[in-house]
This record gives C-alpha cells, structure tokens and sequence, in this order.
C-alpha cells in the first residue's frame, strides 16, 4: 500500500514531466534528459477516500459481509459453509446386486432397499432392466412379459422376447436392457408382479424352466410414501469472527448478536436439526457451548406438501439472546464458532407419515453469525501491525503531510502509530505527541450521528525525522474507541452513512540520490 | 522510474530541438539583399533585378536556429553523467511570459530566370521549413523546481507548436516601370507535414486543500503526417510522411510574394516586399487532437485500491487528460515575411544595405533591424553586418561571394562568436548558394 502510494509521487512526478514534453513514447526508455541535482518540492494528493459502513457492504464478497437494513442500520454477517443435499442423500442409487427370481406364469417379488421403504408411488429414472428366461423346449417360444404394477402415460409395462431353439437343450435368453426411465410403480408393499405368455412355434403355452428379472441400478425421480429414518450430518464448521481480532483491552457490549440458521427445503419430508456441538471460543481460547433449549429439542424445519411439491419451504431459526447465551458469550469477545448439527429425515420414524422427494429436490442449510451494530465500546484499545519497506523512498528527504479527515461515527478515535525496526523497537512516532483523535459525531434525532465535522491535521517529517523511518519495517498502528455514552452502555446503531473521510495531501521534498 | 519518463526517444527529440537552437536567421535576410544582381536576391524581395539574360540557381542551402529565451548551456547544462538536465536557473523569467524558439530550413533545388524584352520571367522549386515552438515559463519553473512552489497559483503548462513543411513550385514575373521594379511570384504549394496548436489553453493549478492536481484545458493541436497519438505517454512522430513523396499532390496551397523597388537615384534605393502570403489546405490524414474541460487527480481511494491489485495509478493519471482524436481537414497561412529595405551603393566598391523585417508566425511574431556594408575586391566580396532585435542588440554576421566568370558563390554565417560556442548562444544562422550566370 505504502509503495503504490510512493509509487504515485514518483508518478505524479514524471507524469508533471511528461505534460511538460507531451512527447513521451516510453517510460522506460533510458537516454535523453536527465533531471537535476536540485531539490524539487512535490505536492501531492495521495489519498481520498470515504470508507462508509454502505461502501464496505458494497464490497464486502467474502464470507463476511454487511447486511443494510431499509432503515440504513448495519449488520455484521459471518457466513459459515453453505450445505446442499440433494435426493440422492435420501434415497442414493441402489444397486441392482440381485436378480428376482420369476417364479411362475404371474408371480411377485417383493423390491430390496437397505431402508425400510414403503413405497407407495415412485418414477424411475435412468434405470435399466433386462430378463432371463430358460427351457427345454426343442423349438423357438415367443414371451410378451409384463409388470402389472409399472406403467407410464397409462399404459402397463410390457415387452416381448423370443427363445430361439439352437439345436440344443435348454433354451436361454437374456434380453437386452431395457430402459424404464418414466415408468411408476404404484403399490403399498413395494412390490413388482410379473405376467408372463411364453408360446411355442407350434402354438403350445409354457412355463419357463427358469426366469429372472435384475435392475442395473434402481433410480427413482419421484418417490412418495414412508422413506425411512435418515441421519446425516450438516457438517460441523468453524465460521471465524474477526470483530474482535485486535483487541488489546476495553469492553465491547453488542446488544443481540444472533446465530441464524436458515433452511430452504423442496423435500416432502419432516426434517428435524439436532445441534451436536454450538461452540464459541473467545480471543483468549476459551470455549463456551451455546445454551439454549432449541440445541436440545431441536428444530423442526418446515417442508411442502404434496399439494405444494416443487415449493421450496424456508425456515429461519435464530439463537439470539431470548433463547440463548448468545449475547453473554458473543461479547467475551468471540473469535471463531464451531458447530456440528445433524439432519434427521422422519425424526420420529413414524410410518404412517407419507412424504414424498422429488428428483430435483434439495434443501440447504446455511449458519451465520449476525451481530446487528447496535451496542456500544467502552475505551477499547485495538492494535495492528502492518510490514513496511521504505527502502524504495530514498530519494524523498522530508514530506509534510496534511490530513483532511471527518468522522461519522459517533464515537471518539484517537490514533497513533510507531515505526518498528526488525526488532520491534520503535523508531518514530507516526503522529506528534499522544497522536491525533478524530472527535465523534455528534447525535441527532433517534441517536443517529449527524456527518462528522472535517478537521486538519498537519504531520510533518523533516529531514532528521524521515531519516529514521526509512529504517522502518513495521508499522503498528493503536486505535482507541470510545463511543458516545459507552460508559451507561448506551447502546447506538451504526448506520450505512457513517464513514470516515480521508483526504491525504504530502509536500516531499525530493532530490536524486 | 519517474526520471526515466523525461528520458524517451520522442521527447529527446524535441530536446534536441531546443539543444539545436542556438539562432534566428537575421542575417539571412541582408544576406539575400547583398545578394542583389542574382536570383536568389529575390528570395527576399520579387522585384530584386536579375542580371544578365540567365539565371541557374544550383542550390541555396539556409538553416536558421533561434530561441528569444535561454541558450542551451543555460537552459540545459550537461550533468556529471553526460545528460543534460533542467537547471534550477532563474534565467530571469517571470510566471505567465514565454519563449520562442525559431527553426528555418529553407532548400532551393533550382531557381531559374530568362529575360525576355522588358520581362524577366522566374521559376524554381523549394522545400521549405519552418517551426515555432513557444514554451511557456510556468512549465519550465515546474520542471525546475516541483509544483510545491506553486500551490495555490494556475500555471500555463501548455506549449505550442507549429510546424510547416511544404514543396513551392512558382513562377514569377519582374518588369520595371521607370524607376519603379515590381515583382511578383505565384506558388504552388504541397505540404509535406505539419503540426499546428490551434488553441494552447491548459492550465495547472496545485489545489491549496490537500494539493489536488487540477487541470483546465482548450488544446487543440492539428496534425498532418506527422503526429501519431497512442496516449500521453506513446506520441509517436510518422517520419515516413516527412519526405518529399508529396511534391505533386496533396495537401495543396497557394502563395504570393510581390515586391517593389524605387531607385531614388543611382546610388540610392528603396525596396518593400510581402512574402509568403498564403495558406495550404492539409488533407493528408489531417489529425486533431482535443483536450477540453476540466480534469482532476484527487488521489487514491483506498477501497477501490484494496479491492483492485491491476489499479494503476501511472494509467489513472495517463488517463487524466481525456485527448480527444479526430480526423478533419484544416488550413494554415504561412509565415509572412514583410520587409522594407533601403540599399545605397555609393560607389562599385562598397555597397550598404539596411532592413527592417517583420515576420508574422503562429501564433508568434518578430522583428528586426539589420545594417549591412560588403566590400567589392573583384572576384571577391566580404561583407559584415549588425543586427538589432527586441532581445538582443550585438550580433555581428559575416558575408562572402566569389565570382568566377559565370559562376558565383555564397557563403553567409549570422551571430560570428556563435560559431565556436553555439551551445551559449541563442541564435545562428547561414546560407551556401551557387549561381550560374549568362
């Protein structure tokens, strides 16, 4: 940042040159004229700048964001990982592993899952099936088989083969797969009837020595019935709060933190959350488990009904400090937040409750940290430190800076800065005396700061001052706040209008080395 | 990295210009009036009578450099490293003035003159250059010493120029009616390449508030075959165009030169002329280019820093200047030259001229007085003259002729002392003709 702001004065400079040829073709062109020994006195916008609450929502695309209320009052949003289940988290392709046997001219099989389905309507989709059939008739049979519980547009599932006699006994055939994609199975037992007319060429009527009937892979793109008891982990994360990452000392009182859990769900389905872990480390790495009586009973999410298939259903539960310790915990000064929360499909494996998921199904759960800027600071110090390199600012001498800077917010910054060498000894101050401290802003109707007055400020750096900064490799910057009242926990919204204004002006003294 | 932007290719070049200039062709003109009896007497006034039946000019060479401000050893003196650079001079100079610098290059290829009866009729062809550049005192104390000095004042950072390059294809007529000689020449003219600052408003100001760079700007600069603009920092200079490969089409113009002479007696006359009234039409890719309005670097933001790494404050502040580029057909006149002289020849040994000479430029003017005295010595003459302008009062010139038989030839040089310390002086000029007579 330092080096793109040199980068402008020796900028700024050549580009004054270039106006003055009008005639450049290369910058980096290295014959011609020279510049002077002489010191040139540079005046230079470096910065300007209004980092408002709305601009930094504006830009905010990480997983933290600002949310701006129609009101203009701000939110502080953590996003953890967003987590997607499609149907195949329900009811995952199932493997055709073992054929059904056809045991005679009209018999039934009862379809194989690993849960106990009920199914009463279900689609495939992408699933293939093929027959096998036997006999020891010496001459060629013709079969029209069917499956009187599968049909599609109304009409029964059917097809015909032949066994064709090779000379030879027995007769096989295995068909080739046959693609039931659209075909719905209706039954209340999961189960599959076969109807079978094999006749020989000389017009006789037989059974089958043997005959089956295998699924590549059961696929369905509709299901409807009891679909079984499901637990599935939403994921434990860690969504990381850096609201409070510089803290040096002071209190923080934020008046309702929230964590939100928000659930769109297309699936016909109860589905309950249970809460394994809601956990809140603090900057000193102490953690405190959420405590609420939702983390025990769980939540239930809401879901469409079968008039309402192809819905999504959204479901928005919050802890906040009506049903949790949230606000108690969060102002500890809270770091990270580890969850752990499970997904229970049928919580209450009652199998009278028919529900249904439809192929493009999905729900997704989403948990964020919200800390609504409604509270109050309390002398809180903040500190950071930045790397530095001025070794490419040789050839500035001295600079005087003037510094046009408004604060909006309504609280008092006082801010000073300390040039570290490699060794962390401070070198210089960056500001005069105790530093410079921006006044707040003063409080209109409804608490709501009126725009900060802009005040001057004049820094400057002579020739033995700048010296000793150029050895620099660190910066650390100490900002103290203090909002309006903070001491009778006042609590005071931040609105999107607030903002600090910077604009950065320098006189450098330059002179080629 | 920031020095290196005064040290391109393009802008050495006009570096050199100013490193070149160290004249203004005075004397050329004096030098043409001892010219008298030959063609090339009529470069500077149409009715200078011709002697003989024919005239062949075989050739006149001129180059004349001239600045009204500092010389180059002043202006740019040469670093420890070889370079030159821009002093901290005071030079005199206050805000808000300007310089002139002067380049002619004047080459004439064949001249030709046949009396017929009463009538003598004239012809040749010539390449002929001239440039005026002004640069402003306000960029130049900028360059010298930063715009920290400035804060709060609006400088005119804008310099101009204006170059004319041109082929002349004339013929001319002289008669003499009585004591009365008129002359007149009629040009055909097919511009070579030219730059023409049509407006040269562009004003800088160092804002007092946090010293935000503010610019104000009606800049129009014309171009013809010359100027290729890229960018404030990729102005390239075409110099295929600068070639006599438009002699017969092309950017096309007219000029006049009449002129009179009255001899009062014998010894005694007097001459006027007005050269170079005219204009070429420039049709050749006639660029322009438009700075207009007001522009301003404020500084940085710092989100739009933070969220974009490519954010490039060298392009930001290229970008600034909003140059406009057009292509439009445009007109420029030519650098009229108005003399009035007097020549006495008080004997076939001596003879004496004096001038007066205005030359209206783009933009620019100037004038001059020039006293003359050559010495007849047979085949030879030598000639010393002295010539006083607004700016600088002592500039001695020497002149030369040597006539064998049909063949003469003439060697001028201005401001003598420049010859062997150019680089301190401002101004410095000569001619090489030849001539056949018959």
């Amino acid at each position: 940042m330092l080096c793109r702001l040199y980068q402008s004065v020796v900028t700024i400079l050549g580009f004054l040159v270039l106006l003055g040829t009008m005639s450049c073709s290369d910058l980096n062109t290295g014959n011609g004229l020279d510049i002077g020994d002489q010191e040139y006195d540079l005046a230079v916008p470096l910065i300007n700048t209004k980092i408002s609450v709305k601009r930094l929502s504006d830009v905010s695309k990480s997983n933290t964001s600002i949310k701006i209320a129609p009101d203009g009052k701000a939110t502080v949003l953590y996003n953890g990982e967003v987590i997607r289940r499609t149907v195949s988290a329900i009811f995952p392709p199932f493997p055709g592993l073992i054929p059904y046997e056809i045991t005679d001219s009209v018999s039934s099989v009862v379809l194989q899952f690993n849960q106990p389905y009920q199914l009463k309507k279900a689609t495939f989709q992408d699933t293939k099936i093929r027959f096998f059939a036997s006999t020891d008739e010496t001459e060629d049979v013709d079969v029209e088989m069917r499956i009187l519980e599968l049909s599609k547009d109304g009409k029964q599932f059917v097809t015909n083969f032949k066994l064709k006699y090779q000379g030879t006994s027995p007769t096989n055939v295995l068909t080739d797969e046959i693609l039931i994609d659209g075909y719905t199975l209706i039954s209340n037992s999961n189960t599959l009837t076969f109807s079978y007319k094999a006749i020989t060429k000389s017009g006789k009527r037989i059974k089958f020595k043997r005959a089956q009937m295998s699924f590549d892979v059961i696929k369905f793109s509709y299901l409807d019935g009891y679909l079984g008891f499901h637990r599935f982990a939403v994921d434990g994360s860690v969504i990381d709060v850096g609201l409070f990452n510089n803290w040096l000392s002071g209190s923080f009182d934020f008046s309702d933190p929230k964590i939100t859990i928000s659930v769109d769900n297309a699936f016909g389905l109860p589905v309950r959350s249970r809460v394994n872990k809601m956990d809140l480390t603090s900057i000193n790495g102490k953690a405190v488990s959420l405590q609420s009586p939702f983390v025990n009973t769980g939540i239930d999410f809401a879901y469409p009904s079968f008039s309402e298939i192809g819905q999504i259903k959204k479901t928005n539960f919050v802890f906040d400090k009506n049903n949790s310790n949230i606000r108690e915990v969060f102002n500890e000064k809270t770091k990270s937040i580890a969850y752990d929360i499970d997904a229970l499909v049928n919580p209450d494996q009652d199998t009278s409750i028919r529900g249904f998921i439809d192929g493009s199904a999905f729900f997704v759960v989403n948990v964020a940290v919200e800390v609504p800027l409604l509270g109050s600071i309390n002398q809180v110090v903040i500190a950071d430190t930045l790397d530095l390199d001025l070794k490419d600012v040789n050839e500035i001498i001295s600079a005087q800076f003037k510094a046009l800077i408004s604060n909006d917010f309504p609280a008092q910054v006082d801010v000073q800065g300390y040039f570290l060498d490699e060794n962390g000894k401070n070198l210089e101050q960056l500001f005069d005396n105790a530093g410079i401290t921006l006044r707040p802003a003063a409080l209109g109707a409804n608490d709501r700061a009126i725009p900060g007055i802009q005040e001057v400020f004049n820094i400057t750096y002579d020739e033995q001052r700048f010296a000793k900064i150029k050895a620099a490799k660190k910066i650390a910057f100490v900002v103290k706040i203090n909002t309006t009242g903070s001491d009778t926990n006042r609590a005071l919204w931040i609105y999107d209008n607030y903002g600090i204004g910077l604009k950065l002006g320098s006189i450098f003294k330059y002179k080629k080395q | 990295m920031w020095f290196k932007a005064v040290t391109t290719t393009k802008f050495y070049l006009m570096v050199t210009l100013v490193l070149s200039i160290v004249s203004a062709g005075y004397g050329q003109d004096i030098s043409l009036a001892q010219m008298s009896g030959f063609i090339q007497g009529t470069y500077l006034n149409p009715s200078a009578k011709i002697d003989k039946k024919l005239n062949i000019g075989l050739g006149s060479y001129f180059l004349s450099l001239e600045t009204d401000g500092p010389s180059v050893n002043s202006l740019l003196p040469l670093g420890a490293n070889g370079k030159r650079y821009l002093a901290d001079t005071d030079h005199g100079f206050t805000l808000g003035g300007s310089q002139n610098i002067f380049i002619t290059n004047d080459i004439h290829t064949l001249d030709l003159s046949l009396k017929v009866g009463g009538i003598t009729i004239m012809a040749g062809h010539a390449f002929k250059t001239k440039c005026n550049i002004i640069y402003p005192t306000d960029l130049v104390s900028l360059l010298q010493r930063g715009n920290a000095p400035y804060i709060g004042k609006t400088l005119n950072i804008a310099p101009e120029i204006n170059l004319n390059s041109y082929n002349e294809l004339y013929l001319g007529l002289q008669k003499s009616f009585g004591p009365l000689d008129i002359g007149v020449k009629a040009k055909l003219l097919f511009g070579v390449a030219n730059i023409f600052t049509d407006r040269s408003k562009l004003d800088f100001t160092t804002d007092s508030e946090y010293y935000q760079l503010r610019f104000d700007g009606d800049y129009v600069v014309r171009s013809s075959a010359l100027v290729k603009y890229q960018g404030l920092d990729d102005i390239d200079f075409d110099y295929q165009g600068f070639s006599f490969d438009n002699l017969f089409y092309n950017n096309r113009g007219f000029g006049l030169d009449i002129g009179a002479t009255y001899h009062i007696n014998e010894k005694l006359s007097i001459a006027a002329s007005a050269l170079d009234l005219g204009s070429i039409t420039w049709d050749f890719f006639p660029r322009k280019f438009t700075i207009d309005g007001q522009y301003s670097f404020d500084g940085i933001d710092v989100i739009d820093l933070a969220i974009d790494s490519n954010l490039s404050i060298q392009d930001t502040l290229l970008d600034l200047l909003n140059v406009d580029q057009s292509i439009q057909k445009y007109s420029t006149r030519l650098n009229s030259t108005f003399t009035f002289s007097a020549s006495f020849k008080p004997s076939d040994k001596w003879l004496i001229n004096g001038m007066v000479v205005y030359q209206n430029l783009n933009n620019a003017s100037r004038s001059f007085m020039t006293l003359a005295v050559m010495r007849n010595l047979g085949p030879v003459s030598i000639g010393i003259h002295e010539t006083l302008t607004t700016h600088d009062y002592f500039n001695i010139g020497l002149s030369g002729r040597i006539k064998l038989g049909p063949v003469a030839v003439f060697a001028f040089i201005d401001n003598v002392p420049a010859i062997f310390k150019p680089l301190d002086n401002n101004f410095i000029s000569g001619r090489l003709s030849a001539n056949l007579q018959f």
